[in-house]
């Protein structure tokens, strides 16, 4: 059974990214070896998502959200495959869509006043003529849903022991999140985080630049998501292990950080940022060039006017102010009881 | 005596294969049945660097791998093929950049069935026999790459055509080409490419770096399903210009019409039979039915509610001021601006077409509908072709060297594509 990375399922939707979708398929079922980049949709990826869609009862099919973003291309021939989920009374909305790719699967036929392209791309397309106020009304924020379900996972994940040391800084949490966990029972999830984690890491990291640079990892975790990440960003690796939370080196880094070279730093969750300094001074001692640090998930102790941005971690969840009790993590230390 | 491939100060180009070449072949077999056939890369030694120019068009690789493989089976054995590489001055001079090019391009791997990708191939034997000592070292070339593909090559492959119906093979097929042209072809564009554009979303549709991974796998598929046969396909890119040239041995599009099933707005045939109504043009009619198997080919590919191969000609042309030759047996038709008016009006037609599928498709019409609209659409559509077919050979009656059409003395098995564009 494939499986699909993407799918977000809300109370009123299903979601779909179709360029995660493809990156996957042309990765690791094609081996394109062309990462993120990819952007032509393939016919196996689109009867992925049929097949995947198709087992879903009819009664429960509703409304459908296909995100286009990054497709630049279409395979010639897939549009029935796009209309087969429509006569399998899918509501079909297709998101960030070339105007192009509207024409060239003949959907420009579809009346609709609500499809209105800004430039050559329509953030909206409706695949249908009725006037469906409800679908209208839909809040198509996929930032925000993805957000939702990383919170609803790290709650679900969440071992809640008495006064857990953190090792690596003197403090204490009050949770601890197994990432491995996370990344054993929801593998297709974490997937798409570290998409959308390679897709910042291009955006931030790697425009313009005429030497690629290197990640680095530190951890069993990290070194599973550098090894995607690798993958997705086609980046080599460097894997020191293992700097906290145990502190001892098994590796020689001077045999592995190149002069010069510049390195990016992966966790699974940065926390004080201890490991991340640990292995930030490895690389400049070893005359390499730190260029930043990237994590799935990032906790912001300080306030946004209080960060430097040498130091700011690059992340797709934040453990902040506004979302720590709901997550039950906090981080104290024994000056006061705490609460 | 030895057939020779490249004379001195001409180029071998797909006219001079199609012109001399095969007329040469067809003479030796037309006075030595049973003998075997033998062939020189040049027809003088290449010690005297001075005077001696030796050129071979790429286009032709596809062409001289699909004939060598035709008589190394029907000969049951390898193809003497004598690289006649004299040591000049320091050594190799004259044809030192042919034999270069042909080793850099593949044209020996595929032909000796060198590597895992073509040992697969049938036949499983070598296509040629060749001095093998006289080829120069592999150099990493970024112009122009050749590749052979065969169903036969890949066994999953094979599996999981077995379960599909012809359109569902078809894109499968389309989809598998697409990923070994990106995988064969694209180190071509590397030196193009716009770092991180896919960021923007803003790669148009028809993009010139992107073109020919929607062409090749077009054409190779049509190759190796319709014609069952090895397809050869060659990518030329210098910067300027990018020259593509497909070839197969397959059945041609006469034998392939055959297959086709009338579509209910299709009659088979149809087209032909207006067109013999129309040649009262003084061509052979050896000739003749070559170009309207042509003619009914288009005809039928622009009456699908699927892409293929029409959509690629008037992509080609109108979008990328392009070229596109095709050739069966032995007869080609040279599709460019030349003939814009002519492609221009099909492709309108063709957009009707299309858009009342797209339509049927949508629910927004039955098929009742899209039948009684077809009808009349088809018609349309075949006067145009009637009308093209027309104005193609009283225009080749005036003056034959401005024709869009070219009669060739030799019949060559399958169907040749070469298309050029300007980058």
């Amino acid at each position: 059974m494939i499986m699909l990375i993407s799918k977000l399922t809300t109370e009123h939707y299903i979601y779909i990214n179709l360029h995660a979708e493809q990156v996957i398929t042309a990765n690791y079922l094609e081996n394109s070896q062309k990462g993120i980049e990819v952007n032509e949709l393939n016919l196996t990826t689109i009867l992925n998502v049929v097949e995947d869609l198709m087992r879903l009862p009819i009664e429960e099919r509703s409304t459908l959200v296909l995100d286009f973003s990054y497709l630049a291309f279409l395979q010639p021939n897939i549009k029935n495959h796009i209309i087969e989920l429509k006569k399998e009374r899918f509501s079909v909305v297709l998101l960030n869509v070339e105007k192009k790719l509207i024409e060239s699967l003949g959907f420009d036929s579809i009346e609709n006043q609500n499809n209105i392209a800004v430039d050559s791309l329509y953030k909206k397309f409706y695949l249908f003529e009725e006037n469906r106020e409800d679908i209208l009304a839909l809040d198509l924020h996929i930032d925000k849903i993805f957000y939702n379900k990383f919170k609803e996972i790290l709650i679900r994940y969440k071992a809640t022991e008495p006064e857990i040391k953190h090792t690596s800084s003197f403090v204490y949490i009050s949770s601890y999140i197994d990432i491995k966990k996370i990344i054993t029972f929801e593998r297709s999830f974490i997937l798409f985080a570290i998409y959308k984690l390679a897709l910042k890491i291009s955006h931030e990291y790697l425009r313009d630049k005429t030497k690629l640079p290197k990640l680095v990892c530190q951890s069993l975790n990290g070194a599973f998501i550098a090894s995607i990440l690798s993958t997705y960003l086609m980046l080599d690796v460097v894997i020191i292990d293992k700097i906290g939370p145990i502190n001892k080196l098994y590796a020689r880094p001077n045999k592995m950080i190149e002069e010069d070279r510049e390195y990016i730093v992966i966790s699974d969750l940065v926390c004080l940022g201890t490991e991340v300094k640990i292995v930030k001074n490895l690389i400049h001692f070893l005359g390499g060039k730190y260029l930043g640090s990237i994590s799935l998930i990032k906790v912001e102790t300080l306030q946004k006017k209080d960060i430097e941005k040498s130091d700011t971690t690059t992340a797709v969840f934040a453990i902040r102010r506004s979302n720590n009790r709901e997550l039950g993590y906090t981080i104290y230390t024994n000056l006061e009881d705490i609460k | 005596m030895s057939i020779t491939i490249i004379r001195q100060g001409v180029t071998f180009s797909s006219f001079e294969f199609y012109n001399v070449f095969l007329r040469e072949i067809a003479l030796f077999y037309k006075d030595n049945k049973h003998e075997e056939i033998s062939f020189s890369l040049i027809n003088r030694g290449d010690s005297d660097v001075a005077y001696n120019k030796y050129r071979i068009d790429g286009n032709t690789i596809p062409l001289l791998l699909n004939i060598f493989e035709q008589l190394a089976a029907y000969q049951k054995k390898e193809i003497r093929f004598e690289l006649q590489n004299i040591n000049g001055h320091s050594k190799y001079l004259g044809t030192a950049d042919v034999l270069s090019f042909l080793q850099n391009s593949n044209f020996f791997d595929i032909a000796l069935r060198y590597g895992h990708n073509y040992s697969k191939l049938n036949p499983k034997y070598s296509i040629v026999n060749i001095n093998k000592d006289i080829l120069p070292q592999k150099k990493y070339e970024i112009k122009f790459e050749i590749d052979c593909f065969s169903v036969t090559q890949d066994d999953n492959l094979l599996e999981e055509l077995k379960s599909l119906n012809d359109e569902e093979k078809r894109d499968k097929l389309v989809e598998y080409y697409m990923f070994k042209v990106d995988e064969k072809f694209s180190k071509l564009y590397n030196l193009f490419d716009d770092n991180k554009s896919f960021l923007e979303n803003k790669t148009s549709i028809i993009d010139y770096r992107k073109f020919y991974i929607h062409i090749l796998p077009e054409l190779i598929t049509n190759g190796v399903l319709h014609s069952n046969a090895n397809t050869f396909a060659s990518l030329y890119n210098d910067g300027y210009k990018t020259k593509i040239s497909v070839s197969d041995n397959g059945i041609g599009f006469e034998q392939s019409m055959i297959k086709k099933q009338n579509l209910g707005f299709y009659q088979r045939n149809i087209l032909k039979e207006e067109l013999n109504k129309k040649s009262n043009f003084n061509i052979n009619s050896n000739y003749l039915v070559n170009l309207h198997s042509i003619f009914e080919i288009l005809y039928f590919s622009m009456l699908k509610n699927r892409l293929g191969l029409f959509d690629l000609i008037c992509n080609v042309i109108l979008k990328l001021d392009g070229i596109f030759r095709i050739h069966t047996e032995n007869t080609q038709i040279i599709l460019s601006k030349r003939i814009n008016e002519t492609i221009v009006n099909l492709y309108k037609k063709r957009k009707e077409i299309i858009k009342l599928h797209d339509e049927e498709l949508l629910g927004k019409i039955n098929i009742d509908e899209l039948k009684t609209s077809m009808d009349v659409l088809s018609i349309q559509a075949r006067d145009l072709f009637i009308d093209f077919y027309t104005e193609v050979l009283g225009k080749y009656n005036k003056d034959v060297k401005f024709s869009s059409i070219r009669f060739f003395p030799v019949r060559f098995r399958g169907v040749h594509i070469e298309v050029e564009i300007p980058n």
